[in-house]
């Protein structure tokens, strides 16, 4: 019986390609990911280690699978924890509420029965899906209070 | 967004999204255990709460799981609480269940 997985579901007005870049370049990485940079080379059986602001090692992990615009699935080591790596998958779908709209699913499994790194990273994962979500929506990933509605296309009229 | 606030206001629909949050993934078997509500109410909810993406699923073999997916209710805070409130608001809600708990007879 494997332990209680974490899943987080977004849909995003984007293309395949443009969320794939999202999530795999550092540049794009740094802006939603509290300031970390991944490297990879995204290829299965890799390496892959992502570093804070300061150039520390804050995780580091492995590539499980990648199929470039569809799915990313690696091993998610956090350092300092002393914990057996988790895992964590992204999937890119095409959403059922319309063309135009992506459906990004991570998912995050293979925790320990007590896992202080699941409940630190069940802190985390929203703030990131929402960040890429506005910056591929808005190209900023500024979460402004009063920001308009994402797919609202009638303007409030009274 | 107008989705999700209909599908939180809704009672039953809150008491299954509390169950999924005391543990995630649950079968459908599992969260109409000890409910009040026939399965086809309880199937119903689901599906509007999947539709605004307040719930997740993810089969395993022939189970579907349900998983509370926060991300919605996330962009609702961040919508109406700014980034620096949110300790303060912590604290404050820290605070309220402190002393509610306290005058609990």
């Amino acid at each position: 019986m494997s332990t209680p997985k974490l899943v987080y579901v977004t849909t995003i007005r984007t293309t395949p390609a443009k969320l794939w870049e999202a999530l795999t370049n550092p540049d794009f990485i740094q802006q939603y990911w509290f300031g970390c940079r991944h490297t990879s080379t995204w290829k299965e059986g890799e390496a892959i280690e992502s570093r804070d602001p300061d150039g520390d090692l804050a995780w580091q992990g492995k590539i499980l699978k990648c199929v470039p615009e569809q799915e990313v699935v690696f091993t998610f080591g956090h350092i300092g924890f002393g914990e057996p790596p988790s895992r964590v998958t992204f999937k890119i779908d095409l959403a059922n509420e319309g063309p135009g709209l992506m459906q990004l699913t991570i998912t995050h499994d293979d925790f320990q029965e007590v896992s202080p790194v699941r409940d630190r990273v069940s802190n985390g994962w929203p703030s990131i899906i929402a960040g890429i979500k506005s910056l591929l929506e808005t190209g900023s990933v500024e979460e402004k209070a009063g920001c308009p509605e994402t797919h609202a296309t009638a303007s409030a009229s009274h | 967004m107008d989705e999700v606030f209909k599908a939180l206001a809704d009672e039953s629909r809150r008491a299954l999204l509390d169950r999924l949050h005391a543990r995630n993934g649950q079968t459908l078997g599992e969260l109409c255990d000890g409910l009040d509500m026939t399965r086809q109410a309880v199937t119903k909810h689901l599906g509007i709460l999947e539709a605004a993406k307040l719930v997740a699923t993810v089969r395993r073999g022939r189970e579907k799981l349900h998983y509370l997916n926060p991300v919605p209710i996330h962009e609702i805070g961040v919508r109406w609480i700014g980034k620096f409130e949110v300790q303060r608001l912590d604290t404050l809600a820290e605070l309220k269940r402190n002393l509610e708990q306290n005058h609990q007879p």
